[in-house]
């Protein structure tokens, strides 16, 4: 083979070799190109923020018309409201809504970049206007979370998820399936910083059916985190009718934060009848928050069962209704029960 | 005299097909981490890293780190992870048996005490002597155990772990502030993400100030500047393209994030191998394939752990013999999957890449020297068409490692000083003169080891403190 095409490979390889060099020229002479343009664009840019950042605090201090826009050049336009957006984050308020005035000049154009063919730019621009727009531009944020790209879409969701967003909290939730690839207690998270204004909402996507089980237990966590008295009797409702390990995990954890002792027959036939380890984990767990010295037996049978997490959960729970000396009296023993009693003694020690 | 000429024609057409395999396969990579790396980082800038460190849906994490004789880093590299910004973390270091003063000095800086933590798995390891929990740090625990090797205390940390997600790392690797909260990104995406690694970095040269890396630079030694080009090519280029294409094999030992449940349900770290994280990982799309399970696993490009590479060519041999071993044993084990539909890209793309051209490559790339050597010896080819394959050989590898800096320097460009670019450019030529047959040569007698355990000693020099700042 290698000597009947002798010249040929050779040709073959010279020409390769050529090409090749040509890509490592290439390829050195762009590497040089980018370092040079991002030491430019870095030193640009620390010499404009350096710039804005004593004018923008005179204009927190004193009001946006003292800070002057027409020094901004057309060009760092972008750079300008970027470098707003990161004050923003930080700020409520009338401090806000200076660096509202001062984005507003140019968030039509971000309006139109809200349209753009690369999602990348619709998800910031998205994010700007839902940030230093609202309420002006809440139509285009909104059409953002039906999105063909889930993360702007998902970008849109958490920059409405907000408590000064919190007319916008029933959009998201009727858009939540659209999420479901995403972490449950990451969307609750994101629900419950709409604040005690989102609750109507969320309890009534706990209680819909129709839903996934997903979505419910997401609105369940969500209620968790805000303590939602109101969603005690839906959660409790929801233990005796689903069967799903998330959502009857979710509707046990918000109960251990709004439930009570009433609500104990329910929480224990579901720890009796269910046969996931989460489950029935999260069901001790609420015992131990909502339970008394009544529970004690009960939790005690639970000690020694064969999850570690359901005996764990056993053990804890023992603490948290009191039951000390029950534990204290199982220290030497030389089985799990005896190790669980020593971790949970020394823990609340 | 025919017969051996004819021998080493059919070693030569070998060699030409694998060496064009590999660097067509390196290309694809490559090609295809520049377009992942250039849609992630555009993404991540509508991305608020302070917000999702405030979140409260961010999953707990439990950081367990093996300790084998690190009483010279320990301290330091515990200190930085306790340092770390996430809402909720556990660190368990497993100290491993170490012959050194690594319990002790562990003891007298975080003010360890006695402690009890029941396990929640089983997973099968050497005795555990003692627990230990920080009386300052309430989520600090030491686990001292008998010696039974690194994935032996993985194993043992994973037993203890109480959170969802852990974190497998070495004891003397730094991590990033933020490098949790950006690692932990896929699991918040893609709820079926079961794994996700993030980028390595070598240290050397740079200074470590209060268990940060405070000033990136170049390693003063040439060895360890080499493997700073080799991890950028393996990780910008090689990594991030496998992840591209949902095939990723490897996630490095010293940073990983994985789903707990599903590790232990996959059965732990494998004990009986040397390369236990490859192992893992394979181990993890065979069982979640074979059991329908959906799942992901991801390779992150920006958060970072910084770790420390030999700077002498004993021990960067020993390493690279190991790893070789840690590829073949691992490959060796689930080589079921290979050309096997039944595991998708992973065992139709991937898994014939790593079996063919990364564990077998060694050899072929050493039959390729020899037959060379030969065929030139009996004048069969011309020195120069010996030349010009070796030149291509060499420039083809100068246009990977190229691409990979130029990635570097379109995304995280952690080397600031252009004195340093320069420096990756020369040596992506210098490398290949020495280091690149070194690096073979170490890769083939891993292969021919590649039944024996044991991992040889790495030499740790500590981290380079940084100048104490001026009064």
């Amino acid at each position: 083979v290698i000597g009947q095409g002798y010249e040929n490979v050779l040709l073959v390889l010279t020409i390769a070799i050529g090409a090749l060099l040509a890509m490592v020229a290439l390829a050195s002479g762009v590497v040089f190109h980018l370092h040079m343009r991002n030491e430019r664009r870095a030193a640009r840019y620390s010499e404009m923020e350096a710039e804005w950042d004593p004018l923008l605090m005179e204009a927190l201090l004193s009001g946006a018309e003292h800070f002057p826009l027409s020094r901004i050049d057309r060009h760092d336009r972008m750079q300008f409201l970027w470098f707003l957006m990161r004050y923003a984050r930080r700020l409520r308020g009338d401090e806000r809504r200076v660096l509202e005035e001062l984005a507003a000049p140019w968030l039509p154009e971000l309006e139109v970049r809200a349209r753009s063919r690369r999602s990348d730019v619709r998800a910031r621009s998205v994010q700007t206007l839902a940030t230093l727009g609202m309420p002006l531009y809440a139509r285009t944020v909104v059409a953002a979370l039906d999105d063909a790209e889930p993360h702007v879409a998902m970008t849109a969701a958490r920059a409405l998820a907000h408590r000064e967003h919190a007319a916008f909290a029933s959009e998201i939730l009727s858009r939540i399936e659209r999420f479901h690839h995403w972490h449950i207690r990451f969307l609750a998270s994101m629900l419950a910083n709409i604040g005690v204004a989102g609750a109507p909402a969320l309890r009534a996507t706990l209680m819909d059916e129709a839903l996934t089980p997903q979505s419910r237990a997401v609105a369940a966590h969500a209620l968790a985190l805000l303590k939602d008295l109101g969603s005690g009797e839906i959660a409790a409702g929801v233990i005796d009718t689903a069967n799903d390990t998330e959502l009857l995990s979710a509707a046990l954890a918000l109960l251990a934060e709004v439930g009570h002792g009433a609500h104990l027959p329910n929480i224990i036939g579901v720890l009796r009848r269910s046969v996931d380890e989460p489950v029935r984990a999260h069901a001790l767990q609420t015992i131990g928050s909502l339970g008394s010295a009544r529970d004690v037996p009960l939790l005690l049978d639970f000690l020694h069962d064969e999850s570690p997490w359901v005996s764990l959960r056993a053990a804890y729970a023992l603490a948290d209704v009191g039951a000390l000396d029950e534990l204290r009296r199982r220290v030497n023993l030389p089985d799990r029960s005896g190790e669980l009693a020593r971790e949970v003694l020394s823990m609340v020690a | 005299m025919g017969v051996l000429l004819a021998a080493m024609q059919g070693a030569a057409v070998i060699v030409v097909a694998y060496f064009v395999l590999l660097n067509v396969s390196y290309l694809a990579t490559t090609v295809l981490a520049y377009f992942s790396l250039r849609r992630y980082s555009r993404r991540l800038k509508a991305v608020d890293i302070e917000e999702l460190i405030g979140m409260a849906g961010a999953p707990p994490i439990t950081l367990i780190a093996p300790a084998y004789n690190e009483e010279a880093t320990c301290v330091e590299a515990t200190r930085a992870l306790l340092t770390l910004r996430y809402p909720a973390f556990d660190v368990i270091v497993v100290n491993d048996g170490s012959r050194d003063r690594t319990v002790e000095v562990m003891i007298e800086a975080f003010d360890l005490k006695p402690a009890w933590r029941v396990p929640t798995a089983e997973l099968a390891s050497a005795p555990v002597r003692a627990v230990y929990r920080s009386d300052r740090h309430q989520n600090l625990w030491l686990i001292d155990k008998d010696n039974g090797g690194k994935a032996d205390a993985l194993n043992v940390g994973l037993n203890y772990c109480r959170t969802p997600v852990f974190c497998a790392m070495d004891a003397d690797t730094l991590l990033e502030p933020d490098a949790l909260i950006r690692v932990v990104r896929p699991f918040f995406e893609n709820r079926t993400t079961v794994a996700a690694g993030g980028i390595i970095r070598i240290v050397n040269g740079s200074t470590v100030r209060l268990g940060r890396v405070d000033d990136v630079r170049l390693p003063g030694n040439l060895l360890a500047r080499i493997q700073v080009l080799e991890y950028l090519r393996a990780f910008l280029a090689g990594r991030m393209g496998w992840s591209a294409l949902d095939a990723m094999l490897i996630i490095s030992g010293a940073f990983g994030l994985f789903r707990r449940e599903t590790v232990v349900e996959a059965g732990g770290f494998a004990t009986d191998t040397v390369g236990e994280d490859m192992e893992l990982v394979v181990r993890l799309h065979r069982h979640c394939r074979e059991r329908g399970i959906p799942y992901d696993i991801k390779f992150v490009p920006d958060p970072v752990a910084w770790t420390e590479c030999p700077e002498s060519l004993s021990v960067l041999g020993r390493q690279r013999d190991r790893w070789q071993r840690g590829l073949a044993q691992s490959l060796m084990r689930h080589r079921t999957m290979l050309l096997n539909p039944r595991y998708g890209r992973v065992g139709m793309v991937a898994f014939p890449y790593f079996f063919f051209l990364e564990m077998i490559g060694p050899a072929i790339e050493v039959l390729g020297y020899l037959s060379f050597l030969v065929l030139l010896l009996l004048g069969s080819v011309t020195t120069l068409y010996a030349v010009a394959f070796i030149m291509v050989a060499i420039v083809f590898g100068m246009v990977i490692s190229i691409a990979a800096v130029c990635l570097e320097e379109l995304t995280f460009r952690r080397y600031r000083r252009a004195s340093d670019l320069a420096r990756l450019l020369l040596l992506s030529f210098a490398e290949n003169f020495g280091y690149r047959q070194l690096s073979t040569w170490w890769r083939f007698r891993g292969l021919l080891n590649a039944r024996k355990m044991g991992w040889g000693a790495m030499v740790r020099k500590g981290f380079t403190p940084s100048a104490p700042p001026a009064e």
